[in-house]
């Protein structure tokens, strides 16, 4: 199928990416266009499965077939770990992670 | 109009580890100290399923009468939010560990099904606290990762009294299955409510409001309440009923739009490639049952079979271990409407008012049991057992040597009565022979001589006995 | 002692335990060819000169183990493994700065062997590429010709043994990562069956397409690697508990008794002239050995590109959602609201590639299009799977070609997505069906450029896969190294 500029929009802001804009700055027209098509040729290309028949055709997600493995609920903690996880924060207050107010 | 009421029941299920990682889901502790590589989402971790939660979830859905299935999938939720480390929840879409199943409540006009639609296993987000005066929104993810069950009712409630009713008495049972610890103040119990009118008797379902995160059963009836009148008065009004996500406030007694999300959601479902199929094997589900206690339904049965008054039955369910207590007394001193009394009048309020937990009572089943036997021998009446209880709950002390101790065993035994009564029969002749001629009333006040001749250790039942046989002579 | 660097690994390896020369040596010897090829094919994010002696310096000072069948070889490591001590920038400048603080599976394997790691290898961002140019930290160049592409995008492991600097390297294979860029490069490389090898700690592109595997300069020496890194992983649930058959005595079967199946839908494919050519002279020497070739019928083939980019992107877009700079990684500047934080901060760190596919797996996923997209290319999926094993039905093991055209010159595609999406047609039906294949040279083209082929087996048949590799590896010329490596 062929994807518009609206598409494309809905799809960037779902994904949470920009589409074309850097830094907030409106996209330039040309380039803008040039994203939306590219984007719309990726999908148009997507559409040869169209033809494949698979009619009553179980989907197959994963080739894994064993059953999954249940891990024993005994509990680990590891304080070091923790702070360094944390110390990879790109802001921070006190232990918490923190980024700007949502509401 | 009717209101039709639909609820989602998160459960936080009693395991000691996180649904996906060995991170310990003890609440409580500093901010980001319970989190490792999974539970905050580092590039190449990846979820290791907690086997407990699999058999929580199974027992759950076992005890609720749902189908549980062989085979269930995890899928991945997918929405951004900083409390959401992965930029996904995994929950199950499709198939869910179980399926259907049905509780029943009580209602003014009887008994009432309320069908479950399904119960999925899921994983909670971390916690978002804000910030005020830095305007910041800070992010602690030890919570993220605990596991969950979502309960999903059919709309088959129809006021805030059977929606809360219902939640009584599923958040009772998975407690006393220990499914959950149901700390609702820990929000490990927790629903979502579907409100919607129709006019009564109608098939068709009218647009709903859906309210979040209700932590109180006292907040589900009020949110409820208020989503009816606010949709009956739009009705009234001719004004449509918007389907929403509302939140309710109870401070103000109100529910309120969230604000609205910047697009419609789209969570983009998708199986979660990371775990294969859950399985439970006919083997588990038989070990689940196996060691499963009673339904509610058996157990109350059960007692009321026993002679218990029903008021007594609710009262001890209400109570985390009170039944097991029973149970256990009863191995002593087979009389569990005797014993249940006992509890009713003085175990229960005394556990309460000193906040210990009944299994932990300083008064044993077997000594409560004692008690009972104690006065069903007419060795301690009722007075007595009065002044005894706080002394046995305070002290843990043996019922028997205790009344003895204190002198407030009675005189029971019939030859002694019998002694007594010839004593009260000889020193008050012209009332005797008042009775012996028909004045039965008498007897009272004989009975009264013989009280006070034994200092009140005779049992009353007894002394009216042995003075109606000394009269006789 | 100067040659060290030419040993390939079990020579190296046997060469330690021998006491022939120190792990100092080898480490030593490693960097310095780092340091003189570095500059011509840029194969490294990051080079672990100081960790790599002092761990070395350890192991010398308790001499050589036999327990340990690594011991003091210096391995490359494609920069999507946690490695603690080292970024794991995945190729993404998102990533420049993250330090993990746990080690992946594969990682904690080949060090407790006695492996050392000298270098974290250049790839595609999150190992999306065909040709390593997609790296945020610069392209990656063919040992062979650096006006060329490795290929990708596990394009700098690839170089990296091919231009001598390492014996062993480590990548991963979601669509022909492993076998494709060692296929150009001249040199072999594994993609275990999925499931064979731990994914913990490698940064996912496409959870159910990924696999880790070795890179070496023979079959035994991939074997050997193998042998190290295979294995169930508690921390890795799709990782097969199954056992791990012997790959160290391999049994080399007698070509008379061998029958290879070509996929029709692979060789009828056009391929550039002294491709075609060398991959002719490669079939000629196979039926002059005595193996049988054969022709097998896989029409789902042709539905692989769409089907793979599909699924490949949907997983990926929700794998690299957490890409959010929140907890790590790269945060814009600016401090806008959060929505806007989260849409630049991706879109300034992740590039142009990893976006599109961002986009296209999204979309695949979203409402309306979920069950003509991804549902659709699932079915799919499963079609592939049964022309898989329909072919090995009727044959010991499937021989591919890996690439249609040689490796190519730097900035030929892109910007052209599709074309280069299109060129993956041969690697990817394999990752589709979860199996093993083992990409190993053939020959050298007319023009000098190393062509390689694939052998693909069943799901958990790697033992087997790497005995019939060893016979064509003995029947096909030795490609021998690049002309650079003097």
């Amino acid at each position: 199928m062929a994807i518009n500029e609206n598409d494309a929009r809905a799809v960037a802001n779902l994904a949470r990416l920009e589409l074309g804009e850097t830094a907030g700055q409106v996209a330039d027209p040309a380039r803008l266009k040039a994203l939306v098509d590219e984007f719309s040729k990726i999908v148009a290309y997507m559409d040869i499965l169209n033809g494949a028949p698979t009619e009553g055709v179980e989907p197959l997600y994963s080739p894994m077939t064993d059953p999954l493995p249940p891990r024993a609920d005994e509990p680990a903690r590891d304080g070091q770990k923790a702070d360094e996880l944390l110390g990879q924060a790109p802001e921070r207050v006190g232990r918490y992670f923190s980024v700007p107010r949502i509401f | 109009m009717e209101p039709v009421i639909g609820l989602e029941i998160h459960a936080q299920l009693k395991t000691k580890t996180k649904l996906f990682c060995p991170c310990p889901t003890e609440p409580g502790a500093e901010p980001n100290t319970n989190i490792c590589e999974v539970c905050t989402g580092q590039p190449g971790a990846l979820p290791r399923m907690n086997g407990k939660a699999i058999e929580l979830a199974a027992k759950a859905g076992l005890a609720l009468g749902s189908k549980v299935n062989g085979q269930s999938l995890f899928s991945r939720k997918n929405y951004f939010y900083p409390d959401l480390p992965n930029g996904f929840q995994t929950s199950q879409l499709d198939p869910p560990i179980c399926q259907g199943g049905s509780m029943d409540i009580e209602t003014p006009s009887g008994p009432k099904t309320i069908r479950l639609n399904r119960i999925h296993l899921e994983d909670d987000a971390g916690k978002c606290v804000h910030d005020e005066k830095r305007g910041r929104t800070l992010v602690d993810l030890n919570r993220a990762g605990t596991p969950l069950i979502e309960i999903v009712t059919e709309p088959d409630l129809n006021s805030s009294a059977e929606a809360m009713d219902f939640l009584k008495k599923l958040h009772a049972l998975l407690v006393r299955l220990e499914v959950t610890e149901g700390r609702m103040e820990e929000g490990e119990f927790r629903c979502d409510v579907n409100v919607s009118l129709r006019p009564k008797g109608s098939p068709t379902m009218g647009v709903r409001g859906e309210i979040k995160n209700l932590n109180s059963f006292r907040y589900a009836g009020q949110a409820i309440e208020y989503e009816i009148k606010r949709q009956t008065a739009l009705y009234a009004q001719g004004q449509p009923v918007l389907q929403e996500t509302l939140h309710f406030d109870p401070a103000r007694h109100e529910t309120r739009p969230l604000r609205s999300k910047e697009e419609a959601h789209d969570y983009r479902y998708f199986p979660q490639p990371d775990l294969p199929p859950v399985r439970v094997s006919p083997e588990l589900l038989e070990r689940i049952g196996l060691s499963m206690p009673a339904t509610a339904e058996e157990t109350a049965q059960n007692l009321l079979g026993q002679g218990l008054r029903e008021d007594v039955v609710t009262l001890l369910m209400d109570r985390k271990g009170a039944v097991g207590y029973l149970e256990e007394a009863r191995a002593h001193y087979d009389q569990a409407k005797k014993i249940a009394a006992l509890m009713a009048e003085f175990l229960l309020p005394a556990c309460q008012k000193a906040d210990v937990p009944i299994p932990d009572s300083p008064v044993t089943p077997r000594n409560l049991a004692k008690l009972a036997e104690l006065m069903d021998k007419g060795v301690v009446g009722r007075r007595a057992a009065q002044e005894l209880f706080p002394i046995l709950f305070r002290t843990g002390a043996e019922p028997e040597a205790l009344a003895r101790e204190k002198g407030l065993t009675q005189i029971s035994d019939k030859g002694a009565l019998l002694a007594l009564a010839a004593e009260v029969v000889a020193s008050h002749p012209k009332e005797a022979e008042n009775y012996r001629n028909g004045q039965e009333k008498v007897l009272s006040f004989l009975v009264g001589q013989l009280m006070r001749k034994s200092r009140g250790a005779a049992d009353p039942k007894g002394a009216g006995e042995a003075l109606i046989e000394a009269l006789k002579a | 002692m100067t040659d060290i660097h030419r040993l390939g690994l079990r020579q190296t390896a046997q060469a330690l335990q021998a006491r022939e020369f120190s792990a100092t040596d080898a480490v030593s010897a490693a960097l310095e060819r780092i340091r003189l090829t570095e500059p011509r094919i840029g194969a490294c994010v990051t080079v672990l000169g100081e960790s790599a002696l002092r761990e070395a310096k350890l192991l010398d000072e308790s001499g050589p183990d036999p327990a340990r069948p690594l011991w003091g070889v210096p391995l490359a490591v494609k920069d999507v493994f946690d490695l603690k001590g080292a970024p794991t920038t995945a190729g993404s400048r998102l990533l420049e700065n993250y330090f993990p603080a746990f080690e992946a599976t594969v990682v904690e394997r080949l060090r407790a062997a006695g492996a050392i790691f000298v270098s974290k290898a250049n790839c595609d961002e999150f190992a999306m590429g065909s040709t390593t140019e997609f790296s945020a930290y610069g392209p990656t160049k063919n040992p062979w010709d650096p006006a060329l592409v490795p290929g990708g995008s596990s394009g700098g492991s690839a170089a990296a043994v091919a231009a001598l600097q390492v014996p062993g390297a480590m990548g991963t294979d979601t669509g022909g990562s492993i076998r494709q860029p060692a296929a150009l490069c001249g040199c072999v490389g594994l993609k275990p069956t999925y499931g064979r090898v731990s994914r913990y700690g490698i940064v996912a592109f496409a959870s159910s397409l990924d696999q880790a595997g070795p890179f070496a300069r023979s079959v035994g020496d991939v074997a050997l690697l193998l042998s190290v890194i295979a294995g169930p992983d508690g921390k890795d649930s799709t990782c097969s508990a199954r056992p791990v058959d012997d790959y160290l005595n391999l049994k080399e079967p007698k070509a008379a008794d061998l029958t290879l199946g070509l996929p029709d839908a692979l060789w009828s494919a056009g391929f550039e002239p002294s491709v075609d050519e060398a991959l002719s002279a490669a079939k000629k020497a196979l039926t002059d050995a005595g193996v049988r070739l054969k022709s097998v019928s896989m029409p789902n083939l042709r539905y692989s590109v769409a089907t793979y980019y599909i699924l490949a992107a949907a997983e990926a877009s929700s794998n690299l959602a957490r890409y959010d700079g929140v907890r790590y990684g790269q945060r814009a500047e600016g401090d806008p609201e959060l929505v806007a934080l989260y849409r630049r901060s991706r879109s300034q760190g992740l590039g142009p590639e990893v976006r599109r596919r961002i986009m296209l797996g999204t979309f695949v996923l979203s409402s309306g299009y979920y069950d003509a997209y991804f549902k659709k290319a699932a079915q799919t999926r499963r079609l592939i799977l049964g022309d898989y094993q329909r072919a090995l039905g009727e044959c010991d093991y499937l021989l591919a070609p890996v690439t249609s055209i040689p490796a190519w010159p730097l900035g030929s595609f892109t910007d052209d997505p599709l074309t280069i999406y299109q060129l993956d047609m041969m690697t990817l039906p394999l990752n589709l069906a979860g199996g093993p294949g083992l990409s190993l040279p053939a020959g050298l083209s007319s023009a000098g450029l190393p062509v390689g082929v694939q052998l693909w087996g069943p799901s958990f048949g790697e033992a087997g896969l790497l005995s019939a590799g060893a016979l064509l590896e003995r029947i096909f010329p030795p490609v021998g190294p690049p002309p650079m490596a003097g």
